[in-house]
């Protein structure tokens, strides 16, 4: 009956061929980010993403006050809202904030900030005020906005901490900390997993073996205590910048291991392959090979897994920063700005928490964004 | 069959264990400077320095000799069972790790229960309504439990806390009238009315982060034929999806105990650390700082010896549950 | 064959609603299927052959629905014929028709057994949903099953686990699932495909026996050729979610009428129309599931177009002559005339 010869009536489908005829054409990159597009909830995070990093890293221009200055006068200072009204001696209405009148409580002797309802005090934008240097090149005093302090208007939208620092700016200043870490820490990861997983599965044999038994154990460690361990090794009489970077190798190198191990099944696969086979037969050179003709199949699942990575090792850095263990002040972390969250701060002065809500809008819209980015690089998904 | 593959497996676990003790060893001792040199300072500010205790000490500790033989007698100590004392409070580090270990485990155990007992129900719900709001709201509370660390939880938990229950104190496990008390049926009474904080705290990210797993693996086996194939032998849709899909899906996460168990213990240290619970996380921070070289590295490496043991004992359980997997094949 | 079919497909409708418009996978399908007769039912993939079946065992998933149509099933001979449709899909009655007198077997038997459940375990599961049987009954029955269909030592591979079989094995218990409760009629989702070809061979030949033996009516739905040459009584061809031809097994290959069929043959080896040289293509492409063809959804790849007919209107099914009906314009005399005038 069934005669081996005989093909099946089925036609090769290319049911979508018409609809969609730049499929055939574009490269997996652009297939991905097509693919992404239509995962809305994912996309629109990205973009919050994306604005996120953009504030943050101008901080110097939108923050109205150096994270570190103190103000005295002001301690722990309620966020002053923002309103949109008529301020005396404008004609247009515009932003403004009401000001503050302290006084000090007769029985406690504690501080009282009393809301000023009648007058306002308007936002100024583009005032000039502490210098900062505009690419790290060029020097300039402008910022987005402030007050006129020499009048001795303050706004702090989001209140103040215990030291009278502004809270608006510490978010920032902490947020370009903690952003940034994620990213660095999540290149050392790149490089460390693509190169030492690529050699490790490209080339096998000893070297292999003993990438392999590292990953293990690294992988077979439990986290957090290794961490620990590692944060409480960094010296106290390191500087701010050099406990930064140890930070973010200590984030990085366990991090690295998984993307290792994928990125060698991916290479031992992909090894064999026909396409492989035929670009050395070619002529190609192995290093051809490896970049031109492997990688870029697994490139939008590294991407993808990447930016999982990112919003780990923000919250890792956070944890260990609240204990104390990770970045000291001067420097501002979100995690440290969190030192001063505790019950009996938080109790009175529930805007400490403002930077936890950075926190989890940062990860939450990561995660959305790479849980996106995943589904979009599997080329099996519809 | 079986115990050879176990035999194998531990085999293998003796040189990566040894490898991890020399590195966490080594870890623990990096900071420059001891816990002698914190001592005599600490004399120093004191009045006078005790030559004789310190010769002690540096006899008994081995302060004078290098790591490596410092380490050397640690980690025989260690297989002997002998884990030395802790420098700070001259108490037996056994005694310290008998006293802690039971809470932690308590409290991992009850964690791993109550996340179970919210993730399977919901994970499954999830999957079968994919795509529906139900499964939106889900995804979002989700992946906003796994957005918050931890210590937020515990702070904001802490705050509510205070404002609607004010006489429950949710930190510590044991209230002030039986601190000291012997164990009795009243005091393990008020252990549980504690032990449900930490649960709750701890089992939040972890429901939200194993609601996501469990919701893509049976989204993934319910498009497998064989549930087509189930419901065309006439079977009720519900009981299909939880005979079959639930059955292949819930494998990881039985296989999963063993890894649990580690990473929950080290999970609960930041909670412990805020709520100030008497286990092992807040000893292991204070060990650490104050460089008490012989509790911390016991604490972390014991620590790291649950993790491979877990991690031995989800492959085991794996194969037993999943009979595709068979013991030393592949 | 009795005089009254058992399963009659009447018109039958399915449509999937996506994000982009409904699909139309079955758009007005009828056939009926008689007791010892197979009934083969041939197209590409996509033509909605595999969706007309699923319909009738209420095996659409949402967001697929049967939109229209009636599903006549007569469980007795004599007995009136129940419309499926008229029960939900997971209904009590529909439960017990599903898997009891009504069963299917699938493609790819290599995922159709769960891989943690023994094969003893899928046996017992429908033995216990459709008949009244105890434990140890079952378990005979079971057994007995096993052995019905060929497989050797079946109280031992009772135990075992599906991926300790071969794909022919599992297709083997397969059928001993779908015919353990006797089923009046049997839908076989390519049930050959994937298979090498001695076991495809072996497979055929075990479900015509057991078709002798159990009076059944099979629907068989394939792809290939060859395998409706051998094993079908009658064969419907479809082509996007209609069907465009019926006739008998000898007339299909002898005599086929519409063009999409004659195409389909060209394209086959070994059949009488494809004569020397090389083999002839289908020219064109399948439309998207959400494309409107206008008039005959053919007459795009159609050697026989006509103008101003084709594409203006869709043809009906009607008959050519006393053996063949046919869905094509060019055996319509009046819309020819229209035509050439």
């Amino acid at each position: 009956m069934t005669d081996p010869s005989s093909p099946a009536v089925d036609l090769p489908s290319e049911e979508k061929g018409k609809t969609e005829a730049g499929v055939y054409e574009a490269n997996q990159f652009k297939l991905m980010m097509r693919r992404f597009r239509k995962h809305r909830a994912a996309y629109w995070c990205a973009h919050i993403v994306l604005l996120l990093y953009i504030v943050c890293l101008s901080c110097n221009f939108i923050a109205p006050y150096d994270p570190a200055k103190i103000h005295e006068d002001w301690v722990n200072v309620p966020p002053q809202g923002l309103r949109f009204g008529k301020v005396d001696g404008f004609t247009l209405p515009r932003l403004y904030v009401h000001p503050y009148d302290l006084q000090i409580h007769p029985v406690t002797l504690r501080r009282v900030y009393q809301v000023d309802h009648e007058s306002r005090v308007p936002l100024r934008f583009f005032v000039k005020g502490r210098s900062w240097k505009w690419m790290g090149i060029i020097p300039t005093t402008r910022h987005l906005f402030g007050v006129d302090e020499e009048a001795g208007e303050t706004c702090f939208l989001l209140g103040t901490g215990g030291l009278g620092q502004d809270g608006f700016s510490r978010i920032l200043y902490g947020g370009r900390i903690s952003l940034l870490l994620g990213l660095t820490g999540v290149s050392i990861t790149f490089v460390l997993g693509i190169m030492l997983g690529g050699v490790s599965g490209y080339y096998g044999g000893i070297l292999d073996l003993a990438i392999q038994r590292v990953v293990e154990i690294l992988q077979s460690v439990p986290k957090i205590p290794i961490w620990l361990a590692m944060a409480a090794a960094i010296p106290k009489s390191w500087s701010s910048l050099q406990v930064y970077f140890a930070m973010t190798l200590i984030l990085a190198c366990i991090g690295w291991t998984g993307l290792c191990r994928v990125v060698r099944g991916k290479m031992l696969s992909l090894r064999e392959e026909d396409y492989a086979r035929a670009a050395s037969l070619a002529g190609a050179t192995e290093s051809r090979i490896i970049f031109v003709h492997l990688v870029p199949n697994f490139m939008s699942h590294i991407v993808a897994s990447l930016s999982l990575a990112v919003p780990g090792m923000i919250l890792a850095e956070t944890s260990l920063s609240f204990l104390g263990l990770g970045l000291r002040p001067p420097i501002v972390s979100w995690g440290v700005l969190l030192q001063e969250a505790t019950v009996d701060s938080i109790v009175n002065q529930t805007w400490l928490l403002l930077p936890a809500l950075a926190v989890i809008l940062t990860v939450l819209s990561m995660n959305f964004m790479g849980d996106g980015l995943r589904d979009a690089a599997d080329p099996y998904a519809d | 069959m079986m115990l050879r593959y176990i035999f194998q497996r531990l085999m293998i676990a003796i040189p990566t264990l040894l490898a991890i003790s020399f590195v966490v060893f080594f870890l623990i001792q990096l900071p420059p400077g001891s816990f002698l040199d914190a001592k005599i300072a600490a004399m120093e500010l004191e009045g006078g320095v005790d030559m004789a205790e310190i010769e002690t000490l540096k006899n008994t500790y081995h302060f004078d000799r290098p790591m490596i033989v410092q380490y050397y007698y640690w980690i025989t100590g260690f297989v002997t069972g002998d884990m030395g004392k802790s420098f700070e409070t001259d108490v037996e580090v056994t005694r310290t790790l008998a006293e802690l270990v039971p809470v932690t485990a308590a409290i991992s155990l009850f964690t791993i229960f109550f996340t179970w007992s919210l993730a399977i129900p919901f994970g499954i719900t999830a999957a079968v309504k994919r795509n529906t709001p139900l499964d939106y709201l889900l995804t979002f509370v989700g992946l906003t439990a796994m957005a918050t660390p931890a210590f937020i939880i515990a702070l904001i938990f802490q705050v509510v806390m205070q404002s609607i229950w004010p006489q429950f104190d949710p930190t510590g496990l044991i209230s002030r009238e039986y601190a000291n008390a012997p164990w009795s049926l009243a005091k393990f009474a008020d252990l549980l009315k504690h032990l449900w904080v930490p649960v709750f705290i701890l089992g939040v990210g972890g429901t939200a982060g194993m609601i996501r797993i469990l919701r893509a693996n049976v989204i993934d086996e319910l498009k497998k034929q064989y549930v087509l194939c189930a419901r065309a032998r006439g079977m009720h849709p519900v009981k299909v999806i939880l005979k079959y899909p639930v059955r292949v899906a819930i494998n990881p996460l039985v296989s999963g105990i063993g890894s649990i168990l580690p990473s929950i213990i080290s999970g609960s240290m930041i909670i412990s650390i805020v709520l100030g619970l008497p286990t092992l996380g807040p000893r292991v921070l204070q060990a650490l700082m104050s460089q008490d070289t012989y509790l911390a590295a016991s604490c972390v490496f014991i620590q790291c010896v649950l993790a491979v043991v877990g991690i031995l004992i989800s492959d085991l359980l794996l194969a037993v549950v999943d009979p595709r997997i068979k013991f030393g094949g592949k | 064959m009795s005089k009254d079919p058992i399963l009659k497909l009447e018109n039958v409708h399915v449509k999937y609603d996506t994000d982009d418009g409904a699909v139309h996978a079955v758009r007005g399908v009828t056939y009926d299927v008689y007791e010892d007769e197979t009934l083969a039912i041939v197209g590409e993939s996509g033509c909605g052959k595999s969706q007309s079946s699923y319909a009738a065992m209420g095996l659409i998933q949402p967001p697929g629905r049967v939109s229209e149509g009636k599903i006549w099933f007569r469980n007795k001979d004599g007995e009136k014929a129940i419309n499926l449709l008229d029960f939900h899909k997971d209904s009590k009655e529909m439960r017990s028709i599903r898997g009891g007198p009504l069963a299917m077997i699938f493609q790819e038997p290599m995922t159709a057994l769960s891989p943690v459940h023994r094969i003893g375990q899928h046996l017992d599961e429908v033995l216990k949903l459709h008949t009244d049987l105890d434990k140890k009954q079952r378990f005979d029955r079971a057994c007995e099953l096993l052995t019905q269909v060929g497989i050797p030592d079946a109280a031992k591979r009772y135990k075992q686990y599906s991926f300790e079989f071969s794909g022919g094995m599992r297709q083997r218990i397969m059928i001993a699932i779908a015919l353990a409760c006797n089923p009046r009629l049997l839908i076989a989702d390519e049930p050959t495909t994937g298979l090498d070809v001695t076991i495809q061979n072996q497979i055929l030949e075990l479900m015509a026996s057991l078709q002798e033996k159990h009076h059944m009516g099979v629907v068989l739905i394939t792809h290939d050729l060859a395998v409706v040459a051998e094993n079908a009584d009658r064969v419907a061809v479809m082509y996007l979610g209609r069907i465009v031809e019926t006739t008998d097994v000898h007339t299909l290959f002898e005599a086929p009428k519409h063009p999409y069929t004659v195409a389909l043959l060209k394209s086959v080896v070994g059949s009488p129309l494809t004569g020397e040289g090389r083999l002839q293509a289908i020219r064109g492409t399948v439309p998207g599931p959400l494309d409107v063809v206008p008039g005959c959804p053919f007459h795009p790849r159609c050697d026989k177009y006509m103008p101003g007919v084709c594409d203006q209107e869709l043809p009906t099914l009607e008959a050519v002559n006393e053996k063949t009906c046919a869905a094509c314009f060019l055996y319509q005399n009046r819309k020819k005339e229209e035509a050439s005038s």
